[in-house]
């Protein structure tokens, strides 16, 4: 599994984490019953505190993307496929909400949108 | 979670120095960051803690026990690197590990060798004819070598070369995967703690400015720039800690970052550094 | 007790050969141009009071008593190795060395054995006073202090034999040097330093345990 974390930037670390972790879940690279690494090892092989690397992996216990048992270590969750369609769902709106602010702010017209959205959809 | 070290309201009263009501954890299986400048009470507090110096007033605990316990007792489970204090040069590592075996029943003369042999220490020279690199490097395994759970560093890396304290930094993080140990860094290199450390606890002329965990910190503190003009607005919304006026601009510290940047958008706010943090404290109270 | 001994031997090792070579080779010229091997012993004892002094500089230099603070090792065997070191110094290296010369001198010179004996216990009897009365000085005034204190402690003993006996008609009219009881001056001699040393000791380990750095 591949961490790469960005100590410039403004994403905060933990974020990163999470981020990269849900990918890889979303992606397949990581399957149900996987084994994460430990919250510890994780830290002080990116050399980040032990804290960021807890707080990330209790967000995506939160989300449900896995699970802690105590003594054993964290795995990724049971496949919930209504889980991940969600996930994939939440992130398409932010990608279009990102597409509509530079159309507003540039003034491209809502008709404009739509016919851009539209030519997306169907060129594959 | 037990905690590694408690201080409650520490006092001492030196001539022309004095610590006031410092205040601040060492939770267990952390590593802590002590910064502050040289003078501040970073060394005070840390004699305090282990009894080497007498408080006048507040109370400590660490591991447990009370300093004077601690000296007493001298608890094996606290590995100590301090800048003064070690072994006469004359002795060789070898030396050390004999008298250190008789000091300590958990003293581990393999780990010790094997540290030696993996940091190019030789076993058989005194150690006043190494580097400053390797004089640092022989007091840290020394602490390490009888397992203790707390370490207390006090500028354990100052004046190495990065490599070097590349290696520290290794064996500091390898000592915290056991949850049940500590550390307690107080340190200049900023950069080492911005890494590792997971709380920070500053100190400034006696008193502790501040303790918290770094990723809050770093968070929450920022350095704004914006021009004269634009001051005063941002000024009512900015929690600011510090300012500095240059010919072209003012960059003030705020503790308030999420604040100032929502409702500032456009105005420059970057993530500071801990030496910003530290520097903007000392010099610009207003 | 035994690795602050230990400690010790390591810090003053490499002082001990360069000295003790110098030593021996004056002493036997000394010896040879003297035909009397009676002040063997007293410049051993000499030596032995030379790494007394030393041990302490030599802690002072490394601050080896603030780090000793932080690790487990007891007041008592800290004070204790040092106390040992000054006895063993004295009274050990002191009683093989008074044997070796003795026998020289008897054997060799022909000289009686019992001035060589008088010579040894008197000294070592001295030096320890003067030592174990410095133990908790060194402790409380620091090395370098505590060597000019030690150094002025010699002279006591010295200006008092020299004062006692000018003064002996004036103070003892009539009372001859070989009519005293010297069992007795010797037997209560030794229990005033058996008394002092105990006491210096537990003095010395107070001060050491309260030391603030």
């Amino acid at each position: 599994m591949n961490i790469i974390i960005s100590n410039t930037g403004e994403k905060p670390i933990y974020d990163q984490i999470k981020e990269q972790i849900k990918n890889a879940v979303l992606a397949g690279e990581l399957r149900s019953g996987d084994a994460l690494p430990s919250i510890r090892m994780l830290a002080k092989e990116l050399r980040i505190s032990v804290i960021t690397t807890k707080r990330a992996f209790e967000e995506l216990e939160r989300e449900g993307f896995i699970e802690t048992v105590p003594g054993k270590g964290s795995f990724v969750a049971q496949r919930n496929s209504e889980l991940l369609r969600e996930e994939a769902l939440r992130r398409m709106e932010e990608a279009l909400e990102s597409a509509v602010q530079i159309a507003r702010r540039s003034g491209i017209a809502s008709q404009d949108v739509r016919s851009a959205l539209e030519m997306l959809l169907e060129g594959d | 979670m037990e905690n590694a070290i408690e201080i409650r309201g520490l006092n001492k009263q030196y001539k022309d120095f004095a610590l006031k009501d410092v205040t601040f954890n060492v939770p267990e299986g952390a590593i802590v960051g002590f910064i502050g400048e040289n003078g501040a009470g970073k060394t005070t507090t840390i004699k305090s803690i282990l009894g080497i110096a007498h408080a006048d007033g507040g109370e400590v605990s660490i591991l447990g026990s009370t300093p004077e316990q601690q000296r007493r007792n001298a608890s094996e489970d606290v590995g100590v690197v301090m800048d003064t204090g070690f072994f006469f040069e004359m002795l060789r590592p070898a030396d050390i590990s004999n008298v250190c075996a008789r000091m300590y029943h958990n003293w581990d003369r393999g780990l010790f060798q094997e540290y030696c042999r993996r940091f190019d220490i030789p076993m058989k020279k005194p150690y006043k004819d190494f580097s400053k690199g390797m004089r640092v490097k022989l007091r840290i395994i020394t602490a390490l070598s009888h397992h203790p759970k707390l370490l207390i560093l006090d500028e354990p890396t100052s004046g190495l070369d990065p490599v070097v304290r590349s290696d520290m930094l290794d064996l500091f993080l390898d000592f915290i995967q056991d949850e049940r140990h500590s550390i307690l860094l107080s340190s200049h290199i900023t950069s080492d703690l911005e890494k590792i450390a997971d709380y920070i606890v500053f100190i400034h002329e006696g008193r502790i400015v501040f303790s918290m965990s770094k990723d809050d910190m770093l968070q929450q503190f920022a350095v704004l720039k914006c021009s004269k003009e634009q001051l005063p607005e941002i000024m009512e919304v900015a929690g600011a800690v510090g300012r500095r006026d240059t010919k072209f601009d003012v960059e003030i510290l705020v503790d308030n970052a999420t604040e100032v940047r929502a409702a500032f958008p456009s105005v420059l706010c970057e993530s500071a550094s801990i030496d910003d943090i530290m520097t903007f404290f000392a010099k610009g109270e207003q | 007790m035994l690795g602050m001994l230990l400690k010790d031997y390591y810090s003053l090792r490499s002082y001990f050969k360069k000295q003790i070579f110098l030593m021996i080779v004056l002493y036997l010229i000394l010896a040879l141009a003297l035909q009397n091997m009676s002040f063997f012993s007293t410049m051993m004892m000499m030596y032995a009071m030379m790494i007394y002094m030393s041990a302490f500089s030599v802690d002072a230099s490394s601050c080896w008593d603030a780090y000793a603070c932080t690790t487990p090792v007891k007041p008592v065997s800290v004070v204790g190795a040092r106390g040992l070191l000054l006895l063993i110094g004295i009274w050990g290296l002191g009683s093989v060395t008074a044997l070796i010369s003795m026998c020289g001198d008897v054997l060799l010179f022909g000289n009686p054995a019992t001035e060589t004996l008088g010579v040894f216990l008197a000294v070592a009897v001295v030096y320890t006073f003067v030592g174990i009365i410095s133990l908790p000085i060194f402790y409380k005034i620091g090395a370098e202090r505590g060597r000019m204190a030690m150094t002025i402690l010699f002279i006591v003993p010295f200006v008092a034999v020299i004062w006692v006996g000018s003064m002996w008609d004036t103070l003892f009219g009539g009372i001859s040097w070989e009519s005293l009881n010297w069992p007795l001056i010797v037997l209560i001699t030794l229990l005033v330093m058996v008394v002092l040393c105990v006491v210096s000791f537990l003095l010395a380990v107070r001060i050491y345990r309260t030391k603030e750095y």
